[in-house]
This record gives C-alpha cells, sequence and structure tokens, in this order.
C-alpha cells in the first residue's frame, strides 16, 4: 500500500516532467549560459574554451559606460511614453466606440488591424510615410505650405517618431481589452448611474473607469513588459540614430553582440534587462494576485 | 389631481408593437403594482416611465411635467432593479450616497440621511461591505436603501423580490408593505407574481399583450375581473372556466354544460338576455365550490374527485366534471373522505360569466 500510495503522489509529477524537461532545456539553459558567459570575455567564432572568466569585469564596464547609461534613458522614456499615450487613446477609443451605432464594428475591425501587421513590415510601412524626400507625411506637409519635419533624421525628432510607430502599432491592444471590460460591465450598473443623476461623464469618470481599471492595469504592464524589448520597428526605422537618440537597450545589446562582437558584455547587458522585466513581471503576477484575491474575498 | 399620467404611451420595436396605446392615471402617495405574464410590457413600460427606453409615442406627466423626452436624471425617480444593480467597487455607504454625493449635498446630510435609511432596513452594520460580500437579501436592502436615501418623486421598483428564495421573498414582501406606510411616496412597482401584487398595491394594472386588461383596487380585480385574462390571472389557485351555453328550459333560462345544468343567477338575468341561445364561458373560483349538499335551490355539481393535494390548512382537490378539469379549495379540516363522485353547491352570485368571443366578463 506505502508504495501505491507513493507512486500516486508521484503521478502529477510524471505528467509535468516532459514539459519541465522542455523548459530546463529551452529556458532555464539559455538563461544560466548567459549569466555564465556574463562573466566571461568571449568572441563569437572562438571555441567556447577560450572564453576567458572576468568576473564582474563585463557589469562594471557596463556601469561606467555612457552608451550604456544613455540607452537606459532611451529606453525608459520610450517605454512611458508608448504605454502612457497607447493607454490614453485606446481607453478613449474604446469609451467612445462601446455604443451600438452603424458602423461601429468596422471601426472595431480597421482599429485592430495594425496590431496584426509583423513588426518588420511595420518598420517598413513608417520609414516610407517618414521619409524626407518622397514620403506621404511630406508631401503632405508640403502641399500645405508647411516646412518639413526631419522625422528619423533629428535626434529629437527621431525618438518622437518611433514612438509614434509604436503607439500606431499598439494602441488597438489596449483598445480591444478596454472594449471588451466595458462590454462586460452590468448594463444595469450603468443605468443605475443614469438614474442616480450621473451625467454621461460622470457615469464614465465614477462608474466605468473604476470598474475597467484592473483590466486596463494588466493590459498596461503587458505593453509596458513589451516596450522594454521591443526592436524590429526601431532597427528598421533608424538602427538606433542619430546618435543613440533610439537606442533602447534591446537594441543596444544586438549592437554589442554581433556588431563590436562582445558577447560577455552583451549577456551582462541581457541579464540586466532580464533582471528589469523580471521586477515589471513580478508586479504583474502582484497585481493579478491582489485583484483575484480581492474578487475572492469579495 | 393625478400625480403621474400616461397618455397613449406606445414602444414599437420594428413593426411589432409592445406597448399599443397605454392610458394610466396615478393618485398622489399610491402603491401602483403593473402585473402580468413574462412580456406582457410591464417592465418596459417601468422603463419608459424611468427614461431608460425611449417611448414611440405618448405622453409621461410627473406631477406638471411633462417628462418623456427628458433624460433619467431629470425626472425625479428613484428606482430598484430586478438584479439590484449596485455599484461593485464602491461600499455600501458609497453606493447609498452616490446620488447624494453627485447632487452636492452637504456631508452631515448625506451621513443623516444614511443612518436613518439604513437603520429602517437593518442593513447599519453592512455600510463597509462591498457588495459582492453580501448575500441576495442584503444586496437587495441595499438596493432599496440606495433609492430610498432620495427624495425622488416616483419610486420605480422592477421586479425587485424575483431573486431571492421564497422564504426570503415572504419576509422582504411582508417588510415593503411596512415600509410603504412609512414612506408616503409614488411607488410603481412591477412583478409577474400576483401574490405580491395582492398584498402590495392600492392599485393593480394587470397587463397583458402590451395593453392593459383591467385596473383597480386589488379587490375589485378579484370580486369582480372585467374578462378572461384577469379573471385567470388573479387568484390562486386559478379560476375554473367551464363551456356552457345559455338555453331555456320551461320558460327558465338556464346553462347547459356537457354533463351539468346551472341555473342563472337573477342578478345576471337582464344582462343575459341577448345571450340566448349563445356559447358563453362560467366562471368559478376553487373557494366558491363547497362540498356536500347545499341548501334548497342552492346551484349543485357533481364532481369526480381524481386527487387531494393536502396543503396544511386548505387542500386543493382536482376533479373532473364532464370533460373540464375543476379545482377545487377546501378548508382541510371538513375535507371529505374518498374520490370518486361527490356532490359540490355554490352561491349563484359567485358564478363569473364571460363572451367567450370578446372574452369581456357580462355583468
Amino acid at each position: 500500500m506505502p508504495s501505491r500510495q507513493g507512486l500516486n503522489r508521484a503521478t502529477p509529477y510524471l505528467f509535468l516532467a516532459p514539459a519541465a524537461a522542455v523548459a530546463l532545456v529551452g529556458l532555464v539553459y539559455p538563461m544560466l549560459r548567459s549569466v555564465w558567459l556574463s562573466f566571461h570575455e568571449w568572441s563569437i567564432g572562438t571555441p567556447p574554451e577560450s572564453a576567458r572568466f572576468v568576473g564582474l569585469e563585463n557589469y562594471r564596464w557596463l556601469l561606467a559606460d555612457d552608451s550604456f547609461w544613455i540607452s537606459v534613458g532611451v529606453t525608459i522614456t520610450f517605454a512611458t511614453a508608448v504605454v502612457v499615450l497607447e493607454v490614453v487613446l485606446g481607453v478613449a477609443l474604446a469609451l467612445v466606440l462601446d455604443r451600438d451605432l452603424r458602423g461601429t464594428s468596422l471601426f472595431r475591425t480597421i482599429f485592430i488591424l495594425p496590431m496584426m501587421i509583423a513588426p518588420i513590415v511595420v518598420g517598413l510601412i513608417w520609414r516610407f510615410l517618414y521619409n524626407e524626400q518622397f514620403g506621404p507625411l511630406s508631401q503632405a506637409l508640403k502641399a500645405l505650405g508647411l516646412p518639413g519635419i526631419p522625422w528619423l533624421s533629428s535626434p529629437d525628432m527621431a525618438l518622437v517618431s518611433v514612438i509614434i510607430a509604436d503607439v500606431w502599432q499598439w494602441t488597438p491592444f489596449i483598445f480591444i481589452l478596454a472594449l471588451a471590460a466595458l462590454q462586460g460591465l452590468p448594463a444595469s450598473a450603468i443605468e443605475a448611474a443614469r438614474i442616480d443623476g450621473a451625467t454621461r461623464w460622470q457615469t464614465t469618470l465614477y462608474i466605468k473607469l473604476p470598474l475597467i481599471a484592473p483590466v486596463i492595469a494588466v493590459a498596461a504592464l503587458l505593453r509596458l513588459i513589451d516596450a522594454f524589448k521591443v526592436l524590429e520597428v526601431i532597427y528598421i526605422l533608424t538602427e538606433g540614430g542619430p546618435g543613440l537618440s533610439t537606442e533602447i537597450l534591446s537594441l543596444h545589446i544586438y549592437k554589442t553582440a554581433f556588431v563590436s562582437q562582445q558577447l560577455g558584455r552583451a549577456s551582462a547587458l541581457s541579464n540586466l534587462l532580464l533582471l528589469i522585466v523580471l521586477v515589471l513581471t513580478v508586479l504583474l503576477v502582484l497585481a493579478r494576485s491582489l485583484r483575484e484575491g480581492r474578487a475572492g474575498k469579495e | 389631481m393625478p400625480h403621474i399620467r400616461i397618455r397613449d404611451l406606445q414602444k414599437h420595436f420594428g413593426d411589432v408593437a409592445v406597448i399599443a396605446g397605454l392610458d394610466l392615471d396615478l393618485a398622489d402617495k399610491e402603491f401602483t403594482v403593473l402585473v402580468g405574464p413574462s412580456g406582457c410590457g410591464k417592465s418596459t413600460t417601468l422603463r419608459m416611465i424611468a427614461g431608460l427606453e425611449e417611448a414611440s409615442h405618448g405622453e409621461i406627466w410627473i406631477g406638471d411635467r411633462e417628462v418623456s423626452r427628458l433624460e433619467p436624471k431629470d425626472r425625479d425617480i428613484a428606482m430598484v432593479f430586478q438584479d439590484y444593480a449596485l455599484y461593485p467597487h464602491m461600499d455600501v455607504a458609497r453606493n447609498m450616497s452616490f446620488a447624494l454625493r453627485l447632487a452636492r449635498y452637504p456631508k452631515a446630510e448625506i451621513d443623516a440621511r444614511i443612518r436613518r435609511v439604513a437603520d429602517m432596513l437593518s442593513i447599519g452594520h453592512l455600510l463597509d461591505r462591498k457588495p459582492a460580500a453580501l448575500s441576495g437579501g442584503q444586496r437587495q436592502r441595499v438596493a432599496m436603501g440606495r433609492a430610498l436615501v432620495r427624495d425622488a418623486a416616483v419610486f420605480l421598483f422592477d421586479e425587485p423580490l424575483s431573486n431571492l428564495d421564497a422564504k426570503l421573498r415572504n419576509q422582504m414582501r411582508a417588510e415593503l408593505a411596512l415600509m410603504r406606510k412609512r414612506v408616503e411616496k409614488n411607488m410603481i412597482y412591477v412583478t409577474h407574481d400576483q401574490i405580491e401584487a395582492m398584498t402590495l398595491a392600492d392599485r393593480i394594472v394587470v397587463m397583458h399583450a402590451g395593453r392593459v386588461q383591467q385596473q383597480g383596487r386589488p379587490e375589485d380585480l378579484y370580486r369582480a375581473p372585467a374578462n378572461l385574462f384577469v379573471a385567470g390571472f388573479i387568484g390562486a389557485p386559478p379560476m375554473n372556466f367551464l363551456p356552457v351555453r345559455l338555453d331555456s328550459r320551461e320558460g327558465q333560462p338556464v346553462l347547459l354544460g356537457r354533463d351539468y345544468t346551472l341555473p342563472v343567477p337573477p342578478s345576471r338575468m337582464a344582462a343575459l338576455a341577448s345571450y340566448v341561445g349563445r356559447d358563453l364561458v362560467a366562471g368559478l373560483r376553487p373557494s366558491a365550490l363547497r362540498q356536500g349538499k347545499g341548501p334548497a335551490g342552492a346551484p349543485a355539481l357533481t364532481l369526480h374527485i381524481e386527487l387531494a393535494e393536502y396543503i396544511g390548512a386548505h387542500s386543493v382537490l382536482v376533479t373532473r366534471c364532464g370533460g373540464e378539469r375543476v379545482i377545487v379549495e377546501v378548508n382541510s379540516e371538513q375535507r371529505l373522505a374518498g374520490e370518486g363522485e361527490q356532490p359540490f353547491w355554490f352561491d349563484p352570485d359567485s358564478l363569473h360569466l364571460f363572451d367567450p368571443e370578446t372574452e369581456a366578463a357580462i355583468r
């Protein structure tokens, strides 16, 4: 009997074992390898045994490197700006389109299209739009007799331009989730607010927004995590330039690894980025369990 | 001067008329119950009064204001919803004070009102709880409280008890009846439950297929239903209907059924003069039938008892009379033993007669 009980207790783990094995090979090993690599100096193309142990040298070098701190600044600016803009625009759009008017379903479909496009293609679309000679935006400005805007060639404007592209692509994500949350709200609570004397605006402010806030918070954190890892669109648009003005961390890692071929330093960078994203993820999980805990209590 | 006047109110969804011309006059401080089966238009009527549903046609007057084109917030109404419609993110106190806060009442005034209503509804200990932490009955009370803290001209109730279990419903019904004595306001209450209607209403409006079938005091509707629908809807168990033909036998008018003959009540002779030779529907309340042999000359029926359902103080007998099923309600103490054929009698004035074509009562 005891052996069977032991077997029973082990059964769930047996079923989990294959998935755990895959995760071990596909996730844990690369992560550990990356940590190992960050304590070494190694170039691509040389045998791994030639890697030289340097201790914390890679990290020390990073923290002393101006370009790292610039990149951190660019990343934080970019991530904060896109998340704030996407949440504000996405929720506003959802509020406007949360009604049964003719054509709203068509609008809803159109608004979510950008999300379906591969990031590389989004980059190409916007590179064309921003082209200072032939791009439609410049043509339009010229037609209106306005001076051209150095979309991608001025350091200040380039960051704004990549932010615009990201907002264009990812506002629909917030929009879809906000709209779903709005449509899931109890209709009678909103009717009760109308009876209680709330104007449309007060109903939005005091009833709708507080009720969809938990969904929006999760969606915003997901976007924040993603914004820290964005690569393709910026790579296509600016390759991080002019100067370092749009060189966000993932691009900085890419360049360190494959342009400068300093894999140890790139690994150290990756680990720092991983740490940032991990902190954000923990925040997300905490927020969700907090919300579920509250829901469970209620 | 009626406080609420509704004139030719209509609601169409496409070509379908849900409400086909409704007229209502409600006196000040009256408790009116709109009652009818589901789909009869009673909730739609209430929602049009509230302003949550737009009327296709007609006028709604509250006092001396025509409100049918106004927003709900401008109509001076409070409402209790079937699913309570509490704000899930606010605690009980904030739920109750929402309307007052929007109207910028002073805080002391808000607190005083909440305390008064919370005491009246015995929810004073729940004020800091969220709706999800309340039982169904408690949510019900909070929903009532949220309406009652307001000084609205009209209070609307949309089937407020239908989500409660039977025991709680009876309890809340009694409390509502007590509360409405203390709160002297216009109240319009929608329900499909005729017992709620009978126990609560000053005036009952029976609706069916988008039309008012009859309105009046509960007693009037029970004693003198205007048509077959009201006769069948008000009263439990429902009225028995027997097809009869008005005929003449030895110079005396009689009502001929398949296997029974009923005398025509003397009080109804004049009204029935034009119906000789025509089909009618005779209606008898289950409680109007008495078991045994009645006094000499009392109309009698022989009923074949198929089933006796003992309920407690009363028993319900399921019987047959010719091809028709007849329900009889008797006092359990006096219940006679036995099945099969038994004699019953009734007071001739308790007989209701209806025209089967117009379905209207003949008086």
